[in-house]
Formats: C-alpha cells, sequence, structure tokens
C-alpha cells in the first residue's frame, strides 16, 4: 500500500519541484527586475492625465539634456572606434604570429572584465592625469612648468579609458573568428593573384566583420551605459545619460525626470541590445571548423619595419593596459612629501580603521565588511536561482522557451542606474519597502549576477551526456535524486565559475549600489569613488588594490579548480 | 617537354620530414595523380609548387625557370582545395570573376571569360547562387571554374572529390578528365584514392613517407610495380615470396618458398630494370583477376578453398597454398559453382607474363 500511496505522490512532489525551479526565479525577477522597470517606464510614459510621450520629448527640447545626448552618443562611437582600431591589430598579433608570452596575453585579455570601472578610472587619473605619471614624466623630461598632456577630465580620457575595457572584448571576438577562419580562403585568393593587401581587404575582413561587427556593437553599448568611468573621469563638463540620471536621482531628488530619462535611455539601449544579439547570431552561424592557421614567429627571421612597427604596437598597448593598474599599485604603497616620495603602509592602515570617516561618510573598515558580505549573499541567491534555470532551459524543450531564455537574460543589457533608480522608486513605498535595507543591494547585485551564472552553468551542462541521467533513472533514481547526486557534481567547475562570477560582479558593482546605498551600507567601489571625489588618492589606491586582490583570488580559484577538474 | 620540374625537394615540420628528396618532372598538357597514404607528404608537395611553403631544399622550376623567390599570387597556378574554399560572402559569379582581377583584361574581356566558363562547367543560370545555395557537386564545378578562369599555368587539385560521395565521385572524376584533355591544361591531381588516380591521370606518382616511390602510367604501375609497397597500396594482389634459380635476359624461373617447392616460369618482357640475379630472395606478384581456376596455364599450383565472398559485381575465392593464403577474382556467374568447392583441393594455373618479380622489402 505504501508503495501505491508512493507511486501517486511521486509525481506530484516530481512536478512541485520542477515548478519550484523555475517559479522561484521568475517571482524573483518578476517582483524585483520587472516591476520595477515597469514602474519606471509608466513614470516616465505618464502624466497626471495618462499616457504621454511629453516628458520624452521634453528631453529633446532641453538644450542641455540634447547637449547630454548627444555626447553620450558620441562618446560611445568615439571609444568603438578606439576600440576596434586597438582591438583588431591585437587580434591579429595574437593569430597570426607566436611570440614568448603569447598565453599569458591571451588570458589577459579577460582581465579588464574583471576590474571594477571605479578602480581603472584611478588608474587613468594616476597615470594621465594633470599630476600623473605621464605628464610628471614629460614635464621632468622637457623640463617644462605645465603638464603638456589634458588628457584627463576630457573626451579623450574617457574614450581611452572605454578603449582600455572594451578593445579586449574586439580582441576575443575578432581572434576567435579568425582562428577558426580556414586559411585556405585566402590561399585560394592568393594563388588567384591577389596581393597581400587586396587578400585582407577582399577576404579575411569580410569574413571577419560579423565577429568585429558583435564585439564592436557590445564596444558600443558597454560605452554607452559607461557609468563609473564617466563619472569620475568627465570631471564636471562631460556627463552622460547615465551620469544625469544618477545626478537627478541622488543630487536633485528629482526621481520623475530621472526616470523620463532613464526610459528614454532604456528604449535606446533596448534597439542596440537587439541588434547586437542578431548581429552575435550571423557570427555564431559563421563559425567553421577550425583548421589550424599557420603562425610566424615574431622573434626569428629578419627585423624588418614591420616588426618595429609591431614591437611599437606592443609597447604603446602594454602602457595603455598595464600602466593604470601599475599606478594604482604604486600609488596605494607611497606618499610624496616635499617633493620626495617614501615607502608607506599609511593608506592601507587607513582603510581598515574602525572609525567615521567624514571623507567618505562612513567607516572604511564598515564598507570592506558590507562588501563581502553583499558579495557573499549575491552569490548564494544569483547561483541558486541561475542553476535553477539554467536546468530548466537546457534539459526540457518546452512552448515559450526562447522568450523565457530572453526573459532571464534580460538584466545583461539593462543599464545599472537604471535598474537602481527603478529599485530605488519601488522599494520607497509599500508592498516592497526595502529602502535603506542591506538586500536592497545584494537583491540589485543578484538580479546583475543570475544572466552571468546561466552562462557559466549552461554549457557545462550542455556537455552533459544524457545517458548519465537517463542511466541513474533506468538505476530508479528519482529526478531530483537524479540531480542531486549525478548532475550537480558532475558540474562543479561550472557552478563555481558562476559562483565566483556573481561574487566578482557584485564586489565590482557600484553604478546600481551608488543608487541604492545608504551611510551603513557604503561598498568598497563606492568608497574608492568618495576617495577620488575628495582627491584622497591613497586611501583611494589602497581600497582599489584590496578589491582588485579579493577579485583575483577568486578568479584564480576558478583557473585552479578548473585544472583540476581536467586533470581529474 | 616539361612544364613544371621538382629538383631534389625537402621540406620539415618540426620533426616530420614531410618531403624528403622528391625530384619529378610533369609534362606539358599531362594530368598527373599525385597519391599516397595520408601524412606521405604529397598535400606538402603541392603546397610547395604552389608557394604556400618553402622547401628547406631544393628546386621547383616553371619552364625550366626558377619560381621559388616568387609568392604565390605570382606564380599564377590555379588550385581546388578538398573544402573549395569558396568565398561565402562572393556569389558564384563574383566567385569565379576573383582572379580575372588581377590579369590585365578589359571589363568585357573578363565578363566574357566568366560567361564562358559558366557554360564549359554547366553552370549557366546559377551565377547570382551564394556558394551555400549549391549542392557538393555544383559547388565542385565552380571552384574549378574560380582555378581555371585566369589561364593558371598549371592545376593543383588537393583531394577535390574526397568529400564527396561515391557516386559523385566516379561522375565528377570523369568530368575533370574530360575538362582537362579538351583545356589541355597541364594538372597535379593530389589523391589517397589509388582507384582514382588510375582511372583519370596520364601517369601516377606514388608517394610514401616523404619519398616519391614510382612514377609511371597507370597500367605499368599496376602491372609492374618497382617496390612492394606500391604493389601492395596500388590495388589487390597475391606476393609470394621464392628464390630465383634461373635468370635469362626475358624470364626468370623462381621456386616458391614453403611446402609446394614449385617452379614459377616469369615472363620479364621488356623489362627495363636489372633483373634479379640467380639465389636472390623475391616476391611474385600476382593479381587475382590473373588466376585461372584450372590446369590450363603454364605455371601450376596445388591449393585448398578456404572460403568465398561474394561482393556482387565479383566474387573472390580465399585460397591456401600451404602456408601462402591466396586471392582469386571468379565472375560473379561462376558463384555458387564455386560455392559447392569449399574444403576441396583444386589446381589453379597462371601464364609466366601475368606474374612480375618484385625485390623483397628490407
Amino acid at each position: 500500500m505504501g508503495q501505491d500511496g508512493s507511486r501517486q505522490l511521486t509525481p506530484l512532489l516530481r512536478r512541485a519541484g520542477r515548478v519550484t525551479l523555475i517559479a522561484l526565479p521568475l517571482l524573483f525577477l518578476g517582483l524585483f527586475f520587472y516591476y520595477p522597470l515597469a514602474g519606471l517606464v509608466q513614470s516616465g510614459l505618464s502624466s497626471n492625465t495618462g499616457f504621454t510621450l511629453e516628458r520624452l520629448t521634453r528631453i529633446f527640447s532641453d538644450s542641455y539634456l540634447r547637449h547630454v545626448l548627444l555626447f553620450t552618443v558620441e562618446e560611445a562611437l568615439l571609444s568603438t572606434l578606439a576600440s576596434v582600431a586597438l582591438g583588431l591589430p591585437l587580434a591579429y598579433l595574437l593569430t597570426a604570429y607566436d611570440f614568448p608570452g603569447k598565453r599569458w596575453i591571451k588570458s589577459l585579455t579577460i582581465v579588464p572584465f574583471a576590474l571594477p570601472a571605479i578602480t581603472v578610472a584611478l588608474g587613468f587619473i594616476l597615470v594621465f592625469g594633470n599630476n600623473g605619471a605621464l605628464n610628471r614624466g614629460l614635464m621632468a623630461l622637457f623640463h617644462l612648468s605645465s603638464p603638456p598632456l589634458a588628457i584627463l577630465y576630457s573626451l579623450q580620457g574617457i574614450v581611452l579609458a572605454h578603449a582600455f575595457y572594451n578593445a579586449p572584448i574586439v580582441t576575443r571576438f575578432v581572434a576567435a573568428a579568425w582562428e577558426r577562419l580556414s586559411p585556405r580562403y585566402e590561399e585560394s585568393a592568393r594563388a588567384l593573384g591577389a596581393p597581400r593587401w587586396r587578400v585582407f581587404l577582399n577576404i579575411t575582413l569580410p569574413m571577419l566583420m560579423p565577429a568585429l561587427a558583435s564585439g564592436a556593437a557590445l564596444a558600443f553599448i558597454y560605452s554607452f551605459l559607461s557609468f563609473p568611468i564617466v563619472l569620475a573621469l568627465g570631471g564636471a563638463r562631460f556627463s552622460t545619460i547615465e551620469v544625469e540620471i544618477y545626478r537627478r536621482a541622488i543630487i536633485q531628488i528629482n526621481y520623475s525626470g530621472a526616470a523620463a530619462l532613464a526610459t528614454l535611455e532604456l528604449l535606446i539601449a533596448l534597439l542596440f541590445t537587439l541588434g547586437y544579439l542578431r548581429l552575435a547570431a550571423r557570427y555564431a552561424r559563421h563559425l567553421q571548423l577550425a583548421t589550424p592557421r599557420p603562425t610566424r614567429s615574431l622573434l626569428t627571421g629578419p627585423a624588418g619595419p614591420r616588426r618595429w612597427l609591431i614591437y611599437a604596437f606592443i609597447a604603446a598597448s602594454a602602457l595603455l593596459f598595464v600602466a593604470p593598474i601599475a599606478a594604482v599599485l604604486l600609488d596605494s604603497f607611497s606618499r610624496t612629501w616635499q617633493d620626495q616620495t617614501v615607502f608607506t603602509l599609511d593608506w592601507y592602515l587607513a582603510i581598515f580603521r574602525p572609525t567615521y570617516s567624514s571623507l567618505i561618510a562612513a567607516s572604511p573598515l564598515q564598507s570592506i565588511w558590507n562588501s563581502l558580505s553583499f558579495a557573499g549573499a549575491s552569490m548564494v541567491i544569483a547561483l541558486t536561482l541561475g542553476t535553477g534555470l539554467a536546468l530548466n532551459l537546457t534539459r526540457r524543450r518546452f512552448v515559450g522557451r526562447s522568450l523565457l531564455e530572453l526573459l532571464v537574460m534580460a538584466p545583461l543589457g539593462i543599464s545599472s542606474v537604471a535598474l537602481g533608480l527603478a529599485l530605488l522608486r519601488t522599494f520607497v513605498r509599500p508592498p516592497l519597502a526595502l529602502s535603506g535595507h542591506w538586500i536592497a543591494i545584494v537583491i540589485a547585485h543578484s538580479i546583475l549576477a543570475i544572466p552571468f551564472v546561466i552562462r557559466a552553468v549552461r554549457p557545462a551542462l550542455e556537455r552533459l551526456a544524457p545517458r548519465l541521467s537517463e542511466a541513474a533513472h533506468a538505476l530508479g533514481a528519482s529526478p531530483a535524486r537524479t540531480t542531486w547526486e549525478i548532475v550537480l557534481p558532475l558540474i562543479r567547475p561550472g557552478l563555481l565559475t558562476g559562483a565566483v562570477f556573481a561574487f566578482a560582479i557584485s564586489i565590482a558593482e557600484m553604478s546600481a549600489t551608488i543608487m541604492l546605498t545608504r551611510p551603513g551600507l557604503l561598498t568598497m567601489p563606492v568608497a574608492v569613488y568618495r576617495f577620488l571625489a575628495t582627491r584622497q588618492f591613497g586611501a583611494a589606491s589602497a581600497m582599489s588594490v584590496l578589491l582588485i586582490a579579493v577579485i583575483a583570488l577568486a578568479f584564480v580559484l576558478i583557473e585552479r579548480s578548473g585544472e583540476r577538474a581536467l586533470r581529474g | 617537354m616539361s612544364c613544371i620540374e621538382l629538383q631534389d625537394l625537402y621540406k620539415r615540420f618540426g620533426s616530420v620530414q614531410a618531403v624528403a628528396g622528391v625530384s619529378l618532372a610533369v609534362r606539358e598538357g599531362e594530368l598527373l595523380a599525385l597519391v599516397g597514404p595520408s601524412g606521405c607528404g604529397k598535400t606538402t608537395l603541392l603546397r610547395l609548387i604552389a608557394g604556400f611553403e618553402r622547401p628547406d631544399s631544393g628546386e621547383i622550376l616553371f619552364g625550366g625557370r626558377s619560381i621559388l623567390g616568387q609568392e604565390p599570387q605570382q606564380r599564377r597556378v590555379g588550385i581546388v582545395f578538398q573544402d573549395y574554399a569558396l568565398f561565402p560572402h562572393m556569389s558564384v559569379r563574383e566567385n569565379i570573376a576573383y582572379g580575372l582581377k588581377f590579369v590585365p583584361l578589359t571589363r568585357r574581356e573578363r565578363v566574357a571569360r566568366v560567361a564562358q566558363l559558366l557554360h564549359l562547367m554547366g553552370l549557366s543560370g546559377l551565377e547570382r547562387r551564394a556558394p551555400e545555395e549549391l549542392s557538393a557537386g555544383q559547388q565542385q564545378r565552380v571552384a574549378l571554374a574560380r582555378a581555371l578562369a585566369p589561364r593558371p599555368r598549371i592545376l593543383l587539385l588537393d583531394e577535390p572529390l574526397s568529400a564527396l560521395d561515391a557516386q559523385l565521385r566516379e561522375t565528377l572524376r570523369l568530368e575533370i578528365k574530360r575538362l582537362q584533355g579538351e583545356l589541355g591544361v597541364t594538372t597535379v591531381h593530389v589523391t589517397h584514392d589509388q582507384e582514382e588516380a588510375l582511372a583519370i591521370a596520364d601517369r601516377v606518382a606514388v608517394m610514401q613517407a616523404g619519398r616519391l616511390e614510382q612514377l609511371s602510367s597507370p597500367q605499368e604501375l599496376y602491372h609492374r610495380p618497382q617496390t612492394e609497397f606500391v604493389a601492395r597500396f596500388i590495388g589487390r594482389g597475391n606476393l609470394l615470396p621464392g628464390t630465383v634459380v634461373q635468370s635469362e635476359p626475358d624470364q626468370l624461373i623462381v621456386r616458391l618458398e614453403g611446402a609446394t617447392r614449385t617452379l614459377v616460369q616469369v615472363s620479364t618482357g621488356d623489362a627495363t630494370s636489372a633483373l634479379p640475379p640467380v639465389g636472390a630472395a623475391v616476391r611474385l606478384l600476382l593479381r587475382p583477376e590473373r588466376i585461372s581456376l584450372g590446369d590450363d596455364r603454364a605455371n601450376r599450383l596445388e591449393c585448398q578453398v578456404e572460403s568465398l565472398e561474394f561482393l556482387g559485381e565479383i566474387s573472390r575465392l580465399h585460397l591456401r597454398c600451404g602456408a601462402q593464403e591466396l586471392i582469386a577474382q571468379l565472375p560473379s556467374g561462376a558463384t555458387e559453382h564455386w560455392q559447392q568447392h569449399i574444403g576441396r583441393r583444386i589446381t589453379l594455373s597462371f601464364d609466366p607474363q601475368d606474374v612480375w618479380p618484385l625485390p623483397p622489402s628490407s
């Protein structure tokens, strides 16, 4: 009889399990992502009388806002151009040449992705600022009385910092496609009589175009939605839509004005994201089976002008990529006093002080503790919900699967400032009055991290042979036990990657956080920004180094466990 | 007159000696097949001719002049790869016309040349299609048309048939042969399929481990292989080990090894290579289709019938003479008759001109 009872019960439980697996994440996203965004858009598109486009049209009639809009598009376009100009040659070098440290450089292209934007902004100020390393060096070298390069607090500074971030994206996309491009196409063209440059122009470039366009589109979206870099490097003169939303909401406490701007931004970003997705789909279609491509050594053979050009390019990009990080590191350990730079640990002592600092309106130690605990909590939430979604997205085919996928991956294309604003508006009044509570920040971080968890877990699930689950079922294991005892242990590397990504995203996040933060809820990136804004570069550097070290540690963990998984 | 001459070419990739001292001459207007197992260096040889690889040493002459200093785009070679490498972002017409951009022709001449090739290859009406909209056979024709358009000095075919199914492969290889004959374009055709090489080539070069084993006409290669490798690689054959007991200018007498102690008469005809002396160990190549299942020929062997394989057009009889296993070929109509002989002893025979002596492999 017990047999019969459990037989009737099992399908029910099974069903309940499946429903929870998908319902919980959807409820979470619905409550904390779609409901707040809907509220934001509704307030952007309505007035006392109902639906109206008036708030949006008013943005275009305001000459200052028109200027902000134009500047945002301008800096995003120029940043994209700069990223391509830097990323394309780098992709060429990585594909066509062999040189010592190539693998190292290849894996380094992921670094900018992991670096908190505010620390990069700090690095750029320390290197390219009026009082930065580059200007001081040039002044000493040529005996100048004033800084010769006014890169910072200008369009160039913003574009350069965005290139730092996005050129590696272009490189990754293009190099991946280039490595898969069969050399037979280029060889056919050469056998037909085409000189090298014609081969590149007529064959290679068009065939790389889907990858290049995808990379460039992503660079554009990221530059368009970039917040910390513009906030820190733009100074008072340069403002983008993101910065303007922040200013209106937090400094002028003008929620409805900010909401109108955010609505417009969401619409524009949505268009670009859809465009990017189409390009990316085309790019995926063009990926081919890899035929090994011949590579040339950079070190052997005659050293012509071509080679010197390559060395110069490598040196210049190394300066761009390494100098800001190195500057932050050096600055955190040094103090300049009467034209003498001395080694010091003062900055580190300062950031571990538990006492209140009026500069950042909190205690620095508190911000470290906050960041670590928010990141831990976000990691748990994002990993649980993201894995549940990934299991549903991979294992079964059902009507509306692609719609579900779009719904859960949407946070990837959202501006974090707009998300912060939407949550802020929702949390200040019932039914979700979470304003000022740490959970508000953890919710924002979890939402931003869920797509990354899905991206990390899904490939692991897809590689898993369905035979394994079937074998477990055939041996009598229930679906829940199969998931727990067979599937999850086998996708452990994917889970770990997802967890580390979630942790890193949370701890580096500043844009949504700065919208939701309260005096007791300061995080490390916001502390870095406040130190920076009050020109406490030493303390900002020390906090940045700590932040980068924590993230680096997390990524080393992935690397190590990935190796272990491969060996085991 | 030789169109292309390779002189003592060497090429090494890391620890692999891909080409080890190959010399050969391709005659004007001929179709030369380069055949061998995978990894034998045949594709490397092709890439050396095209200029995609540089030899470590040796010389390549086009019409008597060295072309080693020339880039691939200066050599005027036409090449068709295994996967065709049709430019996916160009139409059929654009693919065929691409090489004409680098030849001094007027616009009209170019249009006319493309139209001529479309017609020649039976591609008329497909000129606007994208390569991915074509069947495998059509893609291959486009690849040929593209390679031929700029009138290359030599056409290089790198296993262009190996990606196709068996039936299409046979149709297209006949087409290649017909086209090559009509156009008279000097062609080097790389393949690992010995049957394909025999079917279409004027001469066949067999390669193994980077070396040229033999270069001769298909018939010569089949009936008078110079090495055991060639004998085994080209067609099927029975190799009977033995010792020369008598050596005369036009014939050998060989005592077969093993229990049989049979003497075999070998007619060497007008063979140019040196005949093995008395006492030398040799292997005799006897093709399955040259075995007569009866005692009507000069050389006779006693055998036991082991098994029979029915293959449709033909059947194969597996025989044993002492330790030696033999295969004989039957017309399939005789299958049922021989089915009854399994396990019995029979006498087979063959003519002296149907066996060929090979030096034993070292």
